[in-house]
């Protein structure tokens, strides 16, 4: 007797995951209706029904197959689980049909909302309008946050798959953290543990590359395409693409072969197949050979950091050169994305311990020579875009801080719909208390009410998300240049966030009705009935509190997108300590055109509109990626400090604008400048405890294989960001190169017609290198990318919180007209004693005023905490200024004031013939 | 009070207890109805019905018989009450009165 526990049918684990889960399948009934049953089966019955239903899904999957019995199991347990279960009251539920049931009383009210919504077309027009308002922005900001949530998780073995971190420090440094490794990181611990199943590296070669098809009997097609990106064969045994043709784990063995997206391969080919056809490729990846293509694959509506258009094998082009015959080592040539695919069920806390071991017996001998430590950390693919530190890995990354922000401003725009919709019923429910008095004394109970009014607030919400839905659609465009993301329509009408949508106006129905559906059916008949109706007090200061939420919700948005604007503001307009504008970036991308550095400058020097261009191997804004540990020579070489350092050509200082606080600049005019002497910033005399007035001439040592190497300062500037202002400054040290070698010429220009001065620059170019492309950017646009995160963040904020103020008007207006409708007698007979228009508006605006004032006070220190703690991730920020609180209260104020006036003057003018003829 | 009234649905199933005797429980029931009848009815109508059957006091149940292809569960077993035989025969007399009071002629006609 008694039931048989669980345990004892302990499915085992075979190997194969999907077949063992069909069996089950096949066996056992759904299990959550199992489990409904189990929780929710009638007291007392428990047992039998379980082993009836039991009985008979074994005899329906005789009879009609197994989905059909899943069905039938389903749909029994829904019927025979509490509530739904037939309740045993005895003979007399013949009479007490709920009324919800009953056609006739459906019927009557539907009609008497559809009256209701009639008689007051304002009210329902508002409500409506807030209501799809508020639903609009929640499905955007729904499909935003899912996308944004959504990265990478459709790949088969997303579980399994980190990518490796490396974080490279000097001495005591804390040090920085790079997405990137040195090439032989990945086959090395391939080779090393057997929890690593397989591994890919990634490169991004050229930012664009030349995609040229040549085939007999058409004209030649050229196309510039980016996002194509370098990847180690076994790359499609990590990563999931659905290939239309080709074998994913065969595709890029070949050093020649090309893999496509669905849209590339159409813009080159069109319709017709594209595998086995060549394709000449240039740039540093193709070197204008030619490519067989052996894949194309669906280009998906799911996400993935990996954004790539096509696949090249890494094997190819220079960098397929540099990993044959450069002989790679571990410390050099930090740029490979290094993927790991571990064994399922892989304890990657026990991995990630042995990696220091790692390091001690491959890359010691490596590190040892350039002077730093390295220190790897695994993190799982899925978790790049939202929740590592990494501004960008392939694609530009995102916090999951700012999800939860844009999520809460979704959530609070609609709660103040609902907060609309509940005053405006609640207020205006003397309109109804007849109603509810002659239904009560018909004999409706207080339960059948509450579904009344909860089924017309519901039935307006789903107005409202029809409208949405059709709104939504219509603003995607929209939405999608503020945010940056490509949705299309297609994702909004997926199954799946249909029912998440129509789920969302349900519960936005039942919440916005819930309040005036409990108050209203509550009136005592006799007392409505009698005409003897007042509002509560407790449900007027309700009222009051939820539209000083209300407020406290828009004010402290508005307060919230005024710093974070001022915070960009000043991300975009702090001095820099350096010359932003006009300054061009040109990256030398290989080593033939390294060595023309020399004759381009002289080139581009000829033009008058060239100011002055220099060679660097960093520039601020991008990542500054050597450094070096000095030491006083008083000191010994543990008491050193890191100093980031770039080698630069003489003109540099100048040509940026650094500012200098002591001693020179490098010139071409001192013999003695050569690489062993140093310009460093005012972080660097701080660190080092130098004080300003003897910096010159002071030495600093640098310790490399057991010889000491001076360096000499000659100049001291003032301090500038090489970095974004996330970070601090810290000591920083150039040091001219000993030949030029650099990766990137800056070129100061003076010109109003950049356009012409690109042209010259491109022309030069390929005189010098006819068949590298020319590349540049804009030096303050380089810094600004660094921002990328905030500046859509603030954007989005920025609009949806404009739209949250329109709401909370909306429903200041209906409440407005609502108290100037009640109070046209009042109004009539003090005009009739004299008041004047400007009394009367105050009168009627001064209540409202008062609330929107006590959210302001509520809201100001609210706002300021959250953005206090905001700025923190910022190294320079502004300190909230007093007037923000000052210009968000004033605007929310007079937001109001303007709202209630247009009620309360269209009262305050009306003559009172007329409010008072009717009596 | 009335006597209680004896359904079409629910003489069907009295009648699959009275039919299936010791065997009847629940799911054996509404598969014989299943089988044997050229319509179905769900497994929760039977299981209402039969608990509507009890309240009126044309069945009796008790516990017992737990076995393996129902997971070790016992299963709760029906027997036609004194109540239920009476009703039964009833509705099988009034039955065959109106059977009886349908002309000879027009019964040959239907070919019956």
């Amino acid at each position: 007797m008694g039931r048989i526990t669980k345990g004892s049918k302990g499915i085992p684990e075979p190997a194969d995951r999907r077949t063992s889960l069909d069996r089950h399948s096949a066996r056992q009934p759904p299990r959550w209706a199992e489990w409904l049953l189990s929780q929710f089966s009638p007291v007392g019955l428990e047992d039998e029904l379980q082993g009836d239903l039991q009985e008979m899904y074994t005899y329906w999957v005789k009879m009609v197959g197994l989905r059909g019995a899943r069905w039938r199991y389903s749909l029994a347990v829904l019927r025979l689980i509490r509530p739904f279960s037939r309740s045993r009251t005895g003979p007399t539920q013949a009479y007490s049909q709920p009324p919800i049931l009953s056609p006739t009383m459906l019927l009557n009210y539907v009609k008497v909302a559809w009256r209701n919504l009639l008689r007051s077309k304002s009210f329902s027009s508002i409500n409506v309008l807030g209501l799809t308002l508020g639903l609009t922005c929640c499905m955007l900001l729904t499909l935003y946050i899912r996308s944004e949530w959504s990265f990478d998780t459709h790949h088969q073995h997303a579980r399994e798959l980190y990518l490796l971190g490396s974080r490279s420090t000097v001495g005591q440094n804390a040090g920085r953290e790079h997405a990137a490794v040195s090439a032989p990181y990945g086959p090395a611990l391939k080779a090393e543990y057997p929890e690593i199943i397989q591994m890919a590296r990634l490169y991004m070669a050229d930012e664009k590359s030349l995609l040229q098809v040549r085939e007999q009997g058409k004209p030649l097609q050229s196309f510039y395409e980016t996002k194509g990106y370098q990847v180690d064969s076994t790359f499609f045994d990590l990563f999931t693409y659905a290939f239309i043709e080709g074998n994913p784990h065969k595709a890029l063995t070949d050093p020649h072969s090309v893999v496509l997206s669905e849209e590339v391969a159409a813009k080159l080919f069109g319709s017709a197949s594209a595998l086995g056809r060549l394709v000449r490729i240039g740039g540093d990846a193709g070197l204008s050979e030619d490519f067989k293509v052996t894949g194309v694959y669906r280009t998906s509506a799911t996400n993935s950091h990996i954004d790539a258009r096509f696949f090249l094998p890494i094997y190819t082009g220079d960098i397929g050169h540099f990993l044959r015959e450069g002989h790679p080592d571990f410390a050099n040539n930090n740029m490979f994305l290094t993927y790991l695919r571990l064994q399922p069920n892989t304890a990657v806390q026990a991995l990630a311990a042995k990696l220091p071991a790692f390091i001690e017996k491959y890359a010691r001998a490596d590190l040892k020579l350039v002077g730093f430590d390295q220190q790897l950390f695994l993190v799982p693919v899925p978790d790049l875009h939202l929740y590592a530190h990494f501004p960008s890995v392939v694609t530009p990354t995102n916090s999951v801080i700012y999800l939860y922000m844009i999520g809460s401003i979704a959530l609070f725009t609609l709660l103040i719909a609902c907060i609309n919709f509940m005053n405006l019923a609640t207020a205006r429910s003397a309109k109804r208390a007849a109603e509810v008095g002659v239904r009560k004394v018909m004999g409706a109970h207080q339960g059948a009410l509450v579904w009344q009014f909860l089924g017309e607030s519901i039935v307006l919400t789903f107005l409202a998300f029809l409208i949405a839905l059709a709104l939504g659609i219509l603003l995607l465009p929209l939405f999608n240049q503020l945010t940056g993301k490509a949705l299309s329509i297609r994702e909004f009408v997926e199954p799946q966030i249909l029912l998440i949508f129509l789920g969302m106006a349900l519960l936005t129905g039942l919440l916005a009705g819930s309040y005036p559906a409990f108050y209203l059916s509550l009136f005592n008949p006799a007392k409505v009935l009698k005409g003897k109706f007042t509002n509560s007090l407790s449900a007027v200061a309700l009222r009051k509190g939820l539209v000083v939420f209300q407020f406290v919700v828009s004010v402290g948005l508005v307060l919230a997108s005024f710093v974070i604007q001022k915070q960009m503001h000043y991300l975009r307009d702090k001095p820099l300590g350096f010359t932003q504008n006009q300054q061009i970036a040109i990256p030398f991308r290989s080593g033939d055109s390294r060595t023309t550095y020399t004759a381009f400058r002289n080139e581009i020097l000829q033009n008058n509109q060239v100011v002055s261009a220099a060679g660097t191997q960093f520039y601020p804004g991008i990542a500054n990626l050597s450094d070096m540990v000095f030491h006083r020579p008083d000191q010994s070489v543990e008491q050193g400090h890191d100093i980031r350092t770039n080698r630069v050509d003489f003109e540099y200082l100048q040509t940026m604008g650094f500012r200098l606080k002591q001693g020179r600049m490098f010139s071409r005019q001192f013999p003695g400048d050569t690489a062993n002497r140093i310009v460093v910033n005012e972080a660097t005399l701080r660190q080092f405890q130098i004080p300003e007035t003897n910096a010159i001439g002071q030495h600093l040592n640098f310790d490399w294989q057991g010889e000491t190497i001076p360096f000499e300062i000659v100049g001291v500037v003032h301090d500038f960001h090489y970095e974004d202002l996330h970070q601090p400054i810290t000591p920083y040290a150039f040091m001219l190169s000993r030949r030029p070698s650099f990766n990137y010429i800056i070129v100061h220009v003076n010109t109003a017609d950049m356009t012409n001065i690109l042209g010259f620059l491109e022309q030069k170019w390929k005189t010098l290198r006819p068949d590298e492309p020319f590349e540049y950017t804009f030096l303050n646009e380089d810094f600004q990318k660094n921002y990328h995160a905030e500046n859509r963040t603030s954007r989005i904020v920025r609009t949806f919180t404009l739209i949250s103020i329109l709401i909370s008007c909306l429903g200041l207006f209906g409440l407005a007209t609502f108290s100037a409708q009640q109070r046209t007698k009042e109004i009539g007979v003090r005009k009739v004693l004299g008041a004047s228009v400007a009394s009367i508006v105050l009168l009627l605006s001064k209540d409202f005023l008062k609330l929107v004032l006590i959210a302001i006070g509520i809201a100001s220190p609210l706002a300021w905490y959250a953005m206090h703690q905001w700025l923190q991730i910022f190294e320079y920020r502004i300190a909230i200024p007093w007037w923000v609180f000052v210009a968000a209260g004033a605007l929310a104020l007079v937001l109001a004031f303007i709202t209630i006036s247009l009620q309360s003057l269209k009262t305050a003018l009306t003559n009172p013939v007329k409010s008072l003829r009717s009596e | 009070m009335k006597r209680p009234f004896l359904g079409e649905l629910e003489e069907v199933v009295l009648l699959t207890v009275a039919a299936l005797q010791e065997l009847a429980y629940c799911a054996s029931i509404t598969q014989t109805i299943d089988q044997q009848m050229a319509r179905s009815i769900s497994f929760p109508t039977v299981h209402t019905t039969l608990q509507r059957l009890e309240e009126k006091g044309f069945v009796s149940s008790q516990m017992g018989g737990a076995t393996s292809e129902r997971g070790g569960r016992q299963k709760r077993l029906f027997t036609v009450t004194v109540a239920g035989q009476r009703a039964l025969i009833e509705c099988r007399q009034v039955r065959s009165q109106l059977w009886e009071q349908i002309p000879t002629p027009v019964l040959q006609l239907w070919g019956v």
